[in-house]
């Protein structure tokens, strides 16, 4: 594919007028939703009752003996998921922010949407994946016998997989598209 | 490519320039001057409708099929 296809995918005005005020929206939301995820990760760790009271809940287990040491496991485990639901919030909002710009059916475009729905997904699937291993951290200092490993796969789960493959879907055809309207630029 | 665009003799002949016809027919004086040295994938029906129209010529005077030397 050519590297102008970078460029603004011209006759989509009426388009990007349209979709104008939803992309703000997507940026916004793109913005808020990793710094609320990092603000409430941050604010559980670092209170040890509250890290006690929820996992102990999930778990059915007195945890009030919970470390220092894994404390701090625990939150490395969550700063993995947060740092692609970081890098899926950048590429939603790189996508976005090129929306904006009249970069509609482009490349770059179908680029961004495949990677927002890649790091979605790895992120979900580090999450489900370290659920068992976060239960094995946070009781870990319980005897031999005590300790306990969760298994937890929800509904909500499987909607958030659904949802971002579809995206990477989108983003396979999106890039089909960018290379149609790179066809119909040599058609005059 | 097997496909000629004999739009320069076209213009020539008419003694119009390419900026006339680019405005006359709607479209860039880069998109004319592509499409006289054939560097395009294709043609729409309405721009060849309007170069026939103000070149008063027919599709035929404007496209010319030669058969590739290898083939």
């Amino acid at each position: 594919m050519s590297p102008d296809l970078a460029l603004d995918t011209p006759g989509f005005d009426p388009l990007r007028r349209q979709i104008g005020w939803l992309c703000h929206a997507i940026r916004l939301m793109a913005l808020a939703y990793p710094t609320w995820v990092i603000f409430t990760v941050v604010d559980l760790w670092l209170d040890k009752p509250d890290v006690a009271r929820r996992y102990g809940a999930w778990l059915k287990a007195d945890l009030s003996g919970i470390t220092d040491g894994q404390r701090l496991a625990g939150f490395a485990l969550h700063a993995i998921i947060c740092v692609f639901i970081v890098a899926a919030c950048w590429s939603v909002w790189q996508l976005a922010s090129g929306f904006l710009k009249g970069r509609i059916f482009t490349a770059d475009a179908a680029l961004w949407l495949r990677r927002a729905g890649m790091y979605g997904i790895i992120a979900e699937l580090c999450d489900i994946a370290f659920r068992p291993l976060m239960s094995m951290v946070v009781s870990a200092h319980m005897p031999q016998g005590q300790r306990h490993i969760g298994i937890a796969v929800n509904q909500n789960d499987l909607a958030f997989l659904m949802f971002l493959t579809a995206l990477v879907a989108l983003a396979h055809i999106f890039k089909k598209a960018a290379e149609i309207a790179e066809e119909n630029k040599g058609i005059v | 490519m097997p496909i000629i665009v004999n739009l320069d003799v076209m213009l020539a002949k008419r003694k119009m320039r390419s900026r006339e016809l680019a405005e006359r027919i709607g479209i860039t004086e880069q998109n004319v001057s592509l499409l006289k040295s054939g560097k395009v994938r294709g043609i729409r029906f309405e721009t060849l409708e309007k170069l026939c129209e103000v070149l008063d010529c027919q599709p035929g005077d404007l496209l010319e099929f030669r058969a590739s030397v290898d083939e």
